[in-house]
């Protein structure tokens, strides 16, 4: 069939990475999607402020956890651009500049920061340095990303990339680079963009091969069209002949080969040198992550983040049976192993809700279970979607922001009453299906006896316990540093909810980036912790710490552990005993 | 005490005071209460803006102004002065 087709090859630039092959999709670049330019009434100019300086705010968070992700994957590169683009937001430009003119001309946001960009655009254009010239794309991701943020809903949802896209786009901003899931990114070629661009930095540090120098007017015709592109001699194939393309998938399948020898030996699970198994499970956020379970050995979903499945979506227009399909998908992806679904985890902000009211404090307003018991409306749509998959395989129900015993009951109610109602309509359903408790407030640990006799299973969530324990929100520069996951508070919290949970034998994982942390593994092995679920990718550094630990010894090490009084000397004393486990292959 | 001071020095950096450099003195600056401005080619930028002193594209070997002003305006010129000659802690 191919070869009916003419194959072109072009010439470009090799930036990085080594063969890939897929589909061409076209990604359309800095969006003009103009807001029409309004005036704001005196009366709204605060408002309209408020409304812009959450959009920064909302950059912030994106930004830092953007930033965390490319740290623990050790891009340290990556990390040092994302850390330039948070210092930007604090820019008197991009701060007080703006909103004094917001002030000033009484007009919207988005025709404000519009203006101001295109004049430092102009300004930057003078510049004759090309390497100088080159950083302008940083702040045009930035500015981006903010008006993006205006509008949440408009933004390009990375889930429309189909499986196997090698992208072309004019340009590369580093964020889409930094996000892209190698599930569904196999490559990018680009017409403008160089070796030192920070796309092109992290890329090489993702291994995705990228081409640039190619005239996206050239491509745009062979939209959808089959792809090769070499990183390494920037040579790029149209509709490859059959031989051509056997040439390279052969290339691209022993490149694959030497990078999976490192990645997995075999599927008989982890387990310490004395044969304490330990359960690696996986956190996944949208269907191609599901992808990944089987290359890294995961055992299971641990956590999947459902209200990643929405985003960009009305959240009350969810259809069930929109979600009975999703649903469906995953069930058949997980191939019968545990799949922990958590519920749509959302704030009023995130939900877009029309009814919704801006709160002061989102991290403690009506999230999670509050949200969802407040719009039962939708959490019986999702419940009902789910019950509907119950026999599709192992399925378990994970609550989200549970913070008092009465809520989990509410919520169990909800769930035999849905069961209820969709037998008597003659759907199947699964006869026991576990529901279990996420531990991430701090009441909820001090009652956690209350909620384990209650429940099934707890899973502690660390990334919120942590904050909400310390009063430090890792997105405020200010109050980072308070930000330690290696506090002797939490280590104590977790203990807790371990001995809770064993009193009455339901089991009890961690997830959040905690459990990504190969230097916690002991830590939280010595506590009794068998169950961790985290980002696919780091399951292999975990495994292979864990079959280099004794029970023994880690129950001696954490002991000791739990007398120290700070999170530094815990986090040096973990360091000391078992980094060089982790330096030997890197 | 209000005081005013003012120093000349040199970009050693090798790629000149480019993202990473101007990221630096917005961090140092966040600590400190003085005005600070960078001239360079009687272009007068905010120093704590990174935007600002991206659009003087100073080069290695530029030669820049530094003025600052408020009541830590010295210390903050010394820790500024030291930052440049250190290369902002990066190798070239």
């Amino acid at each position: 069939m191919s070869d009916l087709l003419e194959e072109i090859i072009l010439k470009g630039a090799p930036i990085s990475g080594e063969i890939a092959i897929g589909t061409l999709f076209f990604l359309e670049g800095f969006s003009d999607e103009i807001v029409p330019e309004f005036s704001i009434p005196v009366a709204e100019v605060e408002k309209e402020i408020g409304r812009y300086r959450r959009a920064v705010l909302s950059s912030r968070e994106d930004l830092h956890d953007l930033q965390l992700f490319l740290a623990k994957e050790g891009s340290t590169e990556a990390v040092s651009i994302i850390d330039t683009h948070i210092q930007m937001l604090e820019d008197p430009f991009m701060t007080t500049f703006i909103e004094k003119k917001i002030r000033l001309q009484m007009k919207n946001t988005e025709t404000i920061f519009r203006s101001v960009m295109n004049d430092y655009e102009k300004e930057f254009s003078k510049v004759q340095d090309s390497f100088f010239r080159q950083r302008l794309l940083d702040v045009k991701d930035l500015s981006q990303r903010i008006l993006r943020n205006l509008h949440p809903r408009k933004a390009l949802q990375t889930e429309e990339i189909p499986q196997n896209s090698i992208i072309f786009t004019k340009e590369l901003v580093p964020s889409s680079t930094a996000e892209a899931s190698k599930g569904q990114v196999k490559g990018f070629i680009t017409e403008i963009g160089g070796i030192t661009s920070h796309a092109a930095l992290i890329a090489r540090s993702k291994g995705i091969p990228y081409v640039a120098n190619i005239s996206t007017d050239t491509l745009y015709p062979h939209k959808g069209s089959k792809v090769i592109i070499d990183g390494q001699s920037g040579s790029v194939i149209v509709n490859p002949k059959e031989h051509t393309l056997e040439k390279y998938q052969k290339q691209y399948e022993e490149g694959l080969k030497k990078m999976h020898s490192t990645v997995e030996e075999d599927g008989e699970g982890t387990t310490t040198i004395d044969g304490v198994k330990i359960d690696l499970l996986a956190n996944i956020e949208n269907l191609s992550d599901l992808d990944l379970l089987i290359p890294y050995n995961a055992e299971g979903i641990g956590l999947f983040r459902s209200e990643f499945l929405f985003f960009g979506k009305e959240l009350q227009n969810f259809a069930e049976e929109d979600q009975f399909i999703l649903y469906q998908k995953i069930m058949h992806k997980a191939q019968g192993m545990p799949v922990v679904f958590r519920t749509f985890d959302v704030g009023g902000d995130k939900g877009n809700i029309n009814q919704y009211e801006p709160e002061p404090n989102p991290a403690l307003g009506c999230r999670g279970i509050r949200f969802l018991l407040r719009n039962k409306e939708i959490f019986v749509h999702q419940l009902r979607a789910l019950l509907r998959v119950s026999t599709d395989g192992d399925l378990r129900i994970l609550l989200p922001m549970i913070s008092d015993v009465a809520e989990l009951l509410q919520a169990k109610e909800l769930i035999q009453e849905a069961a209820l109602e969709l037998r008597s309509e003659g759907h199947e359903i699964a006869d026991e299906i576990p529901i279990g408790c996420m531990i991430e407030v701090p009441s909820a640990v001090m009652v956690s006896d209350h909620i384990a006799r209650e429940c099934d299973f707890l899973s502690i969530g660390t990334n919120d316990l942590v904050q909400y324990t310390l009063a430090a929100d890792r997105a405020t520069q200010e109050v980072y540093l308070f930000y330690k996951a290696y506090h002797p508070s939490i280590l104590r919290m977790i203990k807790r909810v371990i001995e809770e949970a064993s009193r009455v034998d339901i089991p009890v994982s961690l997830c959040g980036e905690m459990a990504s942390d190969p230097l916690m593994a002991p830590l939280l092995i010595g506590l009794g912790v068998r169950k961790l679920s985290c980002s696919p990718r780091f399951i292999p550094k975990l495994r292979k710490m864990i079959s280099t630990l004794s029970l023994p010894k880690v129950e001696e090490v954490t002991k000791e552990v739990m007398k120290l009084e700070n999170a530094d000397q815990i986090e040096t004393v973990l360091k000391e005993i078992f980094g060089t486990i982790l330096l030997t292959d890197e | 005490m209000e005081e005013k001071v003012e120093s000349l020095v040199k970009v050693k950096n090798k790629l000149g005071l480019h993202v990473r450099p101007a990221t630096q003195i917005a961090k140092i600056l966040q600590k400190r209460k003085a005005k600070v401005t960078l001239t360079y080619k009687r272009q007068s930028v905010n120093a704590r803006s990174i935007m600002s002193i991206m659009i003087l594209a100073a080069p290695k070997n530029a030669q820049l102004k530094i003025e600052a002003q408020g009541m830590d305006a010295k210390e903050t010129l010394e820790e500024l002065l030291n930052a440049f000659n250190k290369k902002f802690g990066e190798d070239g």
